[in-house]
């Protein structure tokens, strides 16, 4: 499958070259070299010459260059498999904090220790972290993946339990590689002194609002993701207010009512849709520790988990979704050398919740000389290189409304008005944050986890954080 | 620091110096360490030849060593330079064998690989002798150890295909019983494929139906890769029998089209896919979680949505009645978007088109049009003006929307829209009668060799519409001797047709100064050829001696009917079998045979079986409304239910807001020197923004 695989740092410089088949050789790192990364044209992120393909990825790597995982493989082969490895790897590499220049020319070794353990003959063989960790000689570094924003300190009252709990917390000598494979994916023998688990419902809304406010397209991306830290082979079920296993699980309403009381009262008030009604998941993807068909049968997400963090689901929701800001913009053209911008933005989320790092960026055009502005809130600048207004705020609270206006001078040559009346107007984007909020209106109902010999209840910690996807508004 | 330097040339007497020097030391370890690590380091700089020259030296930290980061850089020396000289490679043969005896799981692995990958009878004979070993022995060998001994048989193979044949029948008896742990299954029918594979003498791979449900059986206790590469297998090397036994493939595969994994979800479909070729029916559920499945995938990482995004493309193509049901929306091009993703999304929004979303689809085309890529635009305005040939009720709107990217007025944009003009042209003869008369007045922008032949075409069949025709063709028949080979034979093509429509003055001498141009000063003999060609036809017709070569015969030889044109957009049948049994792989995003890719591949081919299709247009796909709620789909009436709802607007989610902060009185400006020239009075301002006016 795999013939070889190089990392180059950003400048094409190769970091890392492991060759995995006999008729691959080095010199192979220098074509990719000159044909790619020193390419400026190139679009497409594979290329085949002759019989060899390349595949690669580009990640930004922690010191903000881009790295690039190249793929080098031989004749006809599964595509999936490479660009899903490479993503994969990527964030092996994240998770072990080897995803810098400095520290990978450092810590090479770790890394082919990582291709030994993930490949076998150019074919993928596991990529869980959670089976990784033991059989490597280096830890993973201590920050969680999943609770980036550990701001909760109001939800949480003051607990420091989102900030990531060691791995070595566990006692380290039981740990075996199951050995029996009905679960490939945990280690048999775990064994916490508190029994964890945490869910982090991420959701990013990606939005197109044309010229004349019809909304193009809207939808949420959302993931669970989960760190568990649970003694045994505890079997989970995960409830959500989907509209299937609402109707479809009648029977076991009961107990869902029962598990809603276990659960923090603080997340429904967050949450405006939440409790009103059910939410249409367009479709769903799951880590393989789901029982499939268990889900196809009766809708039922049930599941062995991994140790450590994962993620468990990934969906999209489409319709009903909670639309967290409105933009309007009023653009016009004032003699042939000015532009006048009027932009209001609106947040439309409940106001006991504020959303945090909001940006908006207000494109003007390429020719700008001069742009003035007044905002009634946040702070504005002109960014002359991006030749946009970028208008932040560092929290902003819900149902508030605020306005920018703005003068855009540009060259008043008839040449000039011109190219303004071509100019492609690229959409209005914006980038907010919203803890404890749920665009799509998802909500865990239960998270029952049952150990049939050890029987204890878990803490459960759940954390719904919105983001913003692509968020363009056109005009 | 000398960490700081392992990324750093050396020469090989500068590191032997260093492992001498330190060599009684008591932190020699780790001191030979970070000499290892320097000659790795060197290696992957493609230092190769210095560093080949410490081989006595790695041989001898080898050998003494027995921390596992040493032996492990010690092996990827050995395996990164592969020495060819004998003699070296005798002198490291005992340490391979006993580190592959050692009792460090990792070690063993790591030896395996090593041995198994050097082209010497030694070698492979020791090779093989471990392997058989390892996988024959079934107790006791942990479960990675006897993986990678499987998966050897691969490279051993290229190196004694004859001796890796010794244990074929084992490992096809091993998956007949199907009774070892479920990745050990998969790693053999990994293994039984790849010979096949590599082999050319050798059929495909056929599997029993014992063996592939054994191997389904395992599915919900193996992992994602696992699961990916037996699907992978299993499409095409094995053959159901019957329908049913189709059909309950099919419903065993199905659940894992959830699956996070991309591979695995590409895979189950190809392999559902595949599948289909032997049911007597499909029932539309399965479009719908195919459909479902695909736009989930849409949130990966760029790279891989472009691959799903080729694979949507090579859906579409592929079927007569397509497999997928994709709403359009889906694919609305993001400003952020690598160009890529734009391109292959333009191209399916294409693809997608009909009678009822055209009309949703050319306003984000025309959208697009003004992108500032070129390419995009340019790419934009061909969809538009393909969409209009291809569908007779959105012409009408494509071509409004053609010409309000006319009156835009940039050059390319210009070129591009008159290209397209003239084949919606020629497809509606009448229809369109009224955009001719706007064109000329764009020749100046009109530069590029397509676009030219596009205005020559339109003026010439489209002359009746026009004042002036001829002073217009001027405009391009002057510069005659500079065009290009393309527009010179269709400069010459149309000045015959003017020729011989109206035979007047003027007419012959355009025609004349022309032929004589191509024949005389011209010296490209196609150009020549065609040039002597007219020019016999029309003095044929000018000789009255014969009757049967007449002037309307010429006209209707030059400038008659022309065939109309269709845009096929399906693939060819051979093509599309083949391309569906290649989803997700290499070809998915070239969509192209592999013949045409990789040289000396064979195609992948439908086996016979007495269950196949072999006409898939017949092939019809039920509705399944009462099978629906049992299997538990979410999407019961999605399809309906989105094309019926109404456009959403911003506003019907708007409220007011209950705080609402005014602009403060005070301007602020960013730029202090322009402060005093906008000083304006706070009403001045006010006025200015209550003026509503859309921007455009």
């Amino acid at each position: 499958m795999l013939s070889a695989i190089f990392i180059y740092n950003a400048k094409g410089d190769l970091l890392i070259s492991k060759l995995i088949k006999d008729h691959v050789k080095r010199s192979l790192a220098d074509v990719f070299r000159t044909q790619v990364i020193n390419d400026p044209h190139v679009r497409s992120p594979i290329l085949t010459l002759g019989s060899t393909t390349f595949q690669h990825v580009i990640r930004e790597s922690s010191d903000n260059l881009p790295m690039w995982l190249v793929a080098v493989s031989r004749s006809n082969v599964d595509s999936s498999m490479i660009w899903e490895y490479l993503h994969k790897l990527y964030q092996l590499m994240e998770a072990f904090g080897i995803n810098d220049e400095d520290v990978l020319k450092d810590e090479f070794m770790l890394l082919y220790e990582i291709l030994e353990l993930t490949l076998e003959n150019g074919i993928p063989q596991t990529t869980d972290l959670a089976q990784i960790i033991p059989r490597v000689s280096r830890k993973p570094i201590e920050n969680n993946t999943i609770s980036k924003s550990p701001d909760l300190d109001d939800f949480l009252s003051g607990s420091n339990i989102l900030k990531a709990p060691k791995l070595s917390k566990r006692s380290s000598s039981s740990i075996a590689l199951s050995s029996l494979s009905e679960c490939p994916w945990r280690p048999s023998g775990l064994k916490y002194k508190k029994n964890e688990v945490y869910l982090d419902i991420n959701e990013k809304i990606t939005i197109l609002v044309g010229k004349d406010g019809s909304i193009v397209k809207s939808f949420v991306d959302g993931s669970v993701d989960c760190v568990s830290h649970l003694s045994g082979m505890p079997l989970c079920q995960l409830g959500l207010n989907d509209t299937y296993s609402i109707h479809g699980n009648e029977k076991s309403e009961l107990s869902i009512v029962e598990m809603m009381s276990e659960y923090d009262i603080k997340n429904k008030k967050a949450i405006p849709n939440a409790a009103a009604g059910s939410v249409i998941l367009e479709d769903c993807k799951f880590h393989q520790c789901v029982q499939l068909n268990k889900y196809e049968a009766n809708h039922v997400i049930q599941f062995v988990p991994p140790d450590g963090p994962f993620q468990l689901m990934q969906y999209r929701v489409i319709d009903n979704i909670n639309i967290p800001f409105n933009v309007i913009p009023e653009v016009e053209i004032v003699k042939n050398s000015t532009l006048n911008y009027k932009v209001t933005l609106r947040s439309l989320f409940p106001s006991n919740v504020s959303a945090k790092d909001v940006t908006v960026k207000i494109p003007v055009p390429p020719t700008t000389i001069k742009c003035d502005f007044n905002v009634s809130g946040g702070k504005c600048k002109y960014d002359a290189g991006e030749k946009c207004m970028v208008w932040k705020y560092n929290k902003y609270k819900g149902s508030t409304e605020n306005t920018l206006s703005g003068k855009v001078a540009i060259p008043a040559t008839s040449h000039d008005l011109s190219d303004l009346l071509r100019w492609s107007r690229p959409p209005i984007s914006m980038g907010f944050e919203i803890v404890m909020f749920s665009n799509s209106g998802l909500v865990v109902r239960h998270l029952k986890c049952q150990e049939p010999q050890l029987n204890y209840q878990p803490v459960k910690w759940i954390k719904y954080i919105s983001h913003s996807g692509a968020y363009e508004i056109r005009y | 620091m000398s960490e700081s330097k392992i990324f750093y040339k050396y020469k090989a007497h500068e590191i032997r110096g260093e492992l001498v020097s330190d060599s009684g030391k008591a932190r020699g370890s780790s001191k030979r360490k970070l000499c290892l690590r320097k000659i790795i380091a060197n290696l992957i700089m493609g230092n190769y030849h210095e560093m080949a020259q410490l081989f006595v030296d790695v041989l001898q930290i080898w050998n003494s060593e027995n921390d596992l980061e040493i032996k492990r850089m010690c092996h990827q020396y050995f395996c990164t330079l592969t020495p060819s000289k004998p003699d070296q490679l005798r002198m490291a043969l005992p340490i391979i064998l006993q580190d592959l005896l050692s009792n460090s799981e990792e070690l063993c692995i790591l030896s395996l690989r090593t041995i198994t990958s050097i082209d010497e009878p030694e070698y492979i004979q020791e090779g093989f002798q471990h392997v058989k070993k390892l996988i024959m022995t079934t107790s006791k060998i942990s479960i990675p150890l006897r993986k990678a001994a499987i998966h050897s048989l691969i490279k051993m193979d290229q190196l004694d295909h004859t001796k890796v044949l010794e244990l074929y029948y084992f490992l096809m008896d091993m998956l007949d019983y199907g009774k070892e742990e479920p990745t050990i299954l998969v790693a053999a029918v990994t293994v039984l494929h790849e010979i096949h594979v590599s082999n050319p003498d050798m059929n495909p791979l056929q599997l029993t139906q014992n063996i592939c449900f054994n191997l389904l059986e395992v599915l919900g206790k193996i992992n994602e890769w696992d699961i990916a590469i037996l699907f992978d297998i299993l499409t095409t090397a094995y053959l159901p029998k019957t329908h049913s036994e189709a059909h309950h493939l099919i419903d065993l595969s199905v659940p894992k089209l959830h699956n996070l994994n991309s591979s695995v979800v590409l895979n189950a479909l190809k392999f559902i896919i595949y599948l289909t070729n032997y049911v007597d029916y499909i029932e539309e559920r399965l479009v719908r979680k195919f459909s479902s499945s695909l736009t989930s995938l849409l949130n990966k990482p760029p790279e891989i949505q472009f691959l799903v995004l080729r694979n949507v493309i090579l859906l579409l193509l592929s079927r007569d009645s397509p497999l997928i049901h994709l709403e359009p929306n889906n694919f609305f091009i993001e400003y952020s978007d690598p160009t890529y993703i734009k391109d292959t999304k333009l191209e399916i929004l294409y693809l997608l088109a009909n009678e009822e979303n055209t009309s949703q689809i050319l306003d984000e085309l025309k959208g697009q049009a003004t992108d500032i890529d070129i390419q995009m635009s340019k790419k934009s305005i061909r969809a538009i003006g393909n969409l209009a040939v291809k569908y007779p009720h959105s012409a009408r709107y494509s071509v409004d929307v053609l010409l309000e990217l006319l009156e835009f007025g940039v050059d390319y944009i210009v070129q591009e829209v008159v290209s397209m003009l003239k084949n919606v042209l020629r497809k509606y003869p009448n229809q369109f009668d009224f955009v001719v008369p706007l064109l000329p007045q764009y020749s100046d922008s009109i530069q590029d060799s397509e676009s030219k032949c596009a205005m020559i075409w339109i003026v010439t069949n489209h002359s009746n519409q026009l004042e002036d025709p001829i002073g217009v063709f001027r405009k391009y028949s002057d510069n005659f001797n500079t065009e290009g080979l393309e527009v010179q034979l269709l400069l010459l093509n149309s000045a015959v047709k003017f020729f011989c429509r109206a035979q007047s003055k003027e007419t012959e001498q355009l025609c004349l100064k022309l032929l004589s141009g191509a024949t005389e000063i011209n010296d490209n003999p196609d150009l020549r050829d065609n040039a002597y060609m007219y020019w016999r036809l029309l003095s044929l017709a000018g000789n009255s001696s014969e009757p049967l070569f007449n002037n309307d015969v010429v006209r209707d030889m030059i400038d008659g009917e022309l065939p109309v044109i269709e845009i096929n957009t399906k693939l060819d049948p051979i093509v599309r079998e083949e391309l569906e049994l290649n989803i997700g792989s290499i070809l998915s995003v070239y969509l192209k045979p592999v013949s045409q890719v990789f040289r000396g591949v064979s195609p992948k081919k439908l086996p016979e079986s007495p269950a196949l299709n072999h006409e898939k247009s017949s092939l019809s796909i039920i509705n399944d409304s009462i099978s629906n709620n049992s299997t538990g789909s979410f999407h019961g009436s999605d399809t309906t239910r989105r094309s019926s709802s109404p456009i959403k607007k911003m506003t019907d989610f708007d409220r007011p807001a209950e705080t609402v902060n005014q602009l403060k009185d005070k301007r602020k400006s960013s730029i202090s020197l322009s402060a005093t020239k906008l000083a304006r009075k706070p009403s001045m301002l006010a006025r200015k923004l209550s003026m509503r006016k859309p921007f455009q």
